[in-house]
């Protein structure tokens, strides 16, 4: 009788050890969450950039959340969340509440050498208030990428058009520029005021040559694209450089950055 | 010549055709034991203990050579592919939950449980033990299967948690002693690839494997012939049967949950 | 738990003792040739379907999990080369193993064991014969040679199974398949997958020998003999795996500081 007991025992322990276990590896993969209530807020997107459920919630670069639920709109919404298609729940945990203000920025980012996404969210400033759980927000939508780069060949194609339409005068420009070159290296040689005149008059000539070329950058489109190769730049800043630079470099991986 | 082949066809459909018959009858016993409040309560425990806590030692043992080869073999790879071993806890952790916790566990379990189910088994079918059990009127499906299934399912599944928590105390070790990792950046790493989906389909996996066990196992016992040569042969083929339908039901798991 | 330890350890020992034993009786006296055929072909012939259906499965588990990992780097072209990297170096011989212990080792130890307790070593003792030469050393031999050929065909069997899987199921043609195995599969790895297939034979075939030849206790005897070989098999080949790995790889290193300075 005893050793049945302690079979039962034995066993007992291994369920209890097991179910142990169980519960913290759910913990682990964040399946349940005890101890630690969290806000929810509600992000709109016109493009989500591939963020899968699950995916992780920075504030000022620490993870604090998840992305709880990603669901489609089938109605246009008033202002200010005209436009958008995807409704994200993102879960914020208790220490970093206090920093998620009416003023954050709620970014779709890209993190590690597989290009991760997640949402990053920019603590608030002191003046403004707490945001509400459970609020709307109207979320930064990340850069197309592929619009992107359809504007870019757009450009470059009027880029190209205007050089070729210009070559006689670029041609001329430039072999003033090398007069210039040449002129400028006499005028240090030799101060001389009957060439240096010259040379005033050549480089009136010059910008008005470059007036010509830069008026092809300046429709609204090429602006558009301008910014944002600016806004990526920014954000591919954060991405870790020296990774990145050696992934594509040296292993020619084709990773689905984008 | 041609008559042998097709004996050799027949039993090999056998072999296949008995366990999953065994595993209908048992479920319908267990069913209609459950409704009726007959389960052998002392036998499941027994089988609980013999087939869950005293393959621990051994299972854990295993598994820890096994995790520290698994997550060398894994850095290795890594640094041949991207030159560096930032990725390895992710990588080595969902294998190990998907496929190398589940399998070896079970394959252990199968020489350990499975053999001794047969040997046992067929030593009481040899000595006449059976026959006594019909006289008493005791169902052998009943008596003897249904606990060794609880037990054996039960055995499988808290040892492939058990082994997945060594195999991240190994690597934790491991990676902070030879790979520069400390060991909460390593916690954060390990979980980064890891989906709730594979742990269920590992614990599934276990759950499948611990089935398999001691119906193959009971059916080589049960059809056990011969004297002590039978029973020889029947924890032979117990364990030779269990691990390949084990492989197989392995191939059609990870397919069937993860390809798709 | 002091005396099981204890116990494991004299086992260790009566092992060792054993395998001994039977090695010098193979040298000095040799096995005949009749009976060794005879033995690899009841062990090796008959388990040549086991060997080819679990290499091709055990390929094909493989390629789809490693799969599942490349995809989300977009890097399936590294798929030929990492699994069947993979597989040769670690898991394949591994997996393997495990299915011809049963197989082969439990076979093995099965039959020496009914031997063993129907008298009949005993019997041969009486002819004046020594058991070990006759029974033991042709058994351990063929079961030794076949193993390690099965293994060898269970691990080209591998690459087979992942080869099929891919171009059927996961997209990746054979060529594309086979292109980076040359980047990944070093001579070195295939020669590390051999010497554990080679050692992985021994310890089946030392210790199911051993397991069979010391049955004792009737029909239950029998079964306790098959469990008690495969568990052993299984650990040893276990642990075999992560010595010669090891030991490999410090020789390797060794191999290229020699070549340095």
């Amino acid at each position: 009788m005893a050793q049945q007991h302690r079979k039962q025992f034995w066993v007992g322990s291994l369920v209890l050890i097991s179910v142990g276990f169980l519960f913290a590896f759910t913990w682990g993969l964040g399946l349940i969450s005890p101890l630690s209530s969290s806000n929810q807020y509600d992000v709109f997107y016109n493009f989500a950039g591939g963020v899968e459920v699950g995916a992780p919630v920075r504030v000022s670069g620490i993870k604090v959340g998840k992305v709880e639920k990603i669901q489609f709109l089938h109605e246009e919404l008033p202002e200010p969340f005209t436009g958008t298609s995807v409704k994200l729940t993102v879960s914020v945990n208790q220490e970093a509440k206090s920093l998620v203000k009416e003023d954050s920025k709620f970014y779709v980012n890209i993190a590690g050498i597989i290009g991760e996404r997640y949402i990053e969210i920019t603590p608030g400033s002191a003046a403004s208030a707490l945001l509400i759980p459970s609020s709307k927000v109207r979320g930064i939508d990340p850069p197309r990428v592929d619009q992107l780069l359809s504007q870019g060949y757009g450009v470059f194609g009027r880029v190209q058009d205007f050089l070729e339409q210009n070559e006689s005068t670029l041609k001329e420009l430039l072999t003033t520029v090398n007069s210039l070159m040449t002129d400028t290296n006499q005028l240090l040689k030799t101060v001389d005021r009957k060439k240096l005149n010259r040379l005033v008059d050549n480089l009136n000539e010059v910008s008005s040559n470059f007036g010509a070329l830069s008026r092809g950058f300046r429709e609204p489109r090429s602006r558009k694209f301008v910014d944002q190769v600016y806004d990526l730049v920014d954000r591919a800043h954060q991405i870790d450089k020296e990774a990145l630079k050696q992934f594509f470099q040296e292993e020619g991986v084709r990773a689905r950055i984008f | 010549m041609r008559n042998n082949e097709q004996r050799v066809l027949f039993l090999g459909f056998e072999a296949l055709l008995s366990p999953i018959r065994l595993f209908a009858t048992s479920c319908r016993v267990l069913v209609f034991s459950i409704v009726n409040i007959r389960l052998h309560g002392r036998e499941i425990t027994n089988q609980m203990f013999e087939s869950a806590v005293l393959s621990l030692p051994i299972i854990l043992f295993s598994l820890t050579i096994v995790s520290l080869m698994s997550i060398l073999e894994f850095s290795w790879h890594m640094k041949l592919v991207l030159k560096q071993d930032a990725l390895v806890p992710g990588f080595s952790m969902v294998l190990m939950v998907r496929e190398v916790a589940p399998v070896v566990t079970a394959m252990l379990l199968t020489s350990r449980v499975g053999a001794s189910i047969a040997a046992e088994l067929g030593f009481m079918k040899v000595t006449e033990q059976l026959d006594q059990l019909k006289l008493l009127s005791v169902s052998e499906v009943e008596y003897l299967v249904i606990p060794r299934w609880v037990g054996c399912v039960f055995a499988s599944i808290t040892l492939t948690l058990a082994s997945l928590v060594t195999s991240i105390c190994v690597s934790t070790g491991i990676a902070s002693r030879f790979m520069n990792y400390q060991p909460h950046e390593f916690f954060n790493t390990l979980f980064v690839f890891t989906k709730a989906f594979d742990l269920g389909g590992g614990l599934l996996k276990a759950f499948c494997f611990g089935t398999i066990i001691p119906f193959v196992s009971c059916v080589c016992g049960l059809s056990c012939q011969g004297g002590s040569r039978g029973v020889g042969q029947a924890a032979t083929r117990a364990v030779v049967q269990s691990c390949l339908f084990i492989i197989f039901a392995d191939f059609f798991l990870s397919y069937w949950l993860w390809t798709f | 738990m002091l005396k099981a330890i204890n116990k494991g350890i004299e086992g260790l020992g009566r092992w060792a003792e054993f395998s001994i034993r039977v090695f010098k009786t193979f040298t000095s006296k040799g096995v005949s040739s009749t009976s060794l055929v005879e033995q690899m072909y009841h062990v090796g012939v008959r388990s040549l379907p086991i060997t080819i259906v679990s290499g091709l499965f055990v390929g094909a588990i493989l390629a789809i999990q490693i799969n599942l990992q490349l995809k989300d780097f977009g890097a399936q072209t590294f798929l030929g080369g990492l699994s069947t990297s993979t597989t040769l170096r670690n898991l394949g011989p591994v997996l393997i193993a495990f299915l011809l212990s049963g197989r082969v080792g439990a076979f093995t130890s099965a039959e020496l064991g009914t031997m063993a307790i129907t008298d009949q070593l005993n019997a041969i003792r009486c002819l004046g014969m020594d058991p070990v030469e006759k029974i033991v050393v042709p058994r351990l031999v063929a079961l030794t040679c076949s193993s390690f050929l099965l293994l060898i065909l269970g691990l080209g069997m591998t690459v087979v199974g992942g080869v099929v899987i891919s171009s059927a199921h996961l997209g990746v043609n054979p060529i594309q398949f086979s292109q980076n195995i040359s980047l990944f599969v070093s001579s070195w790895s295939i020669g590390i997958g051999v010497v554990k297939s080679f050692l992985f034979g021994l310890m089946i075939g030392t210790i199911s020998c051993f397991f069979g030849y010391h049955t004792a206790g009737g029909a239950r005897g029998v079964g306790r003999a098959v469990k008690r070989t495969s568990v052993a098999t299984l650990v040893s080949i276990i642990l075999m795996d992560f010595l010669v790995s090891t030991a490999l790889e410090s020789l390797k290193t060794f191999f290229e500081i020699m070549a340095n300075s």
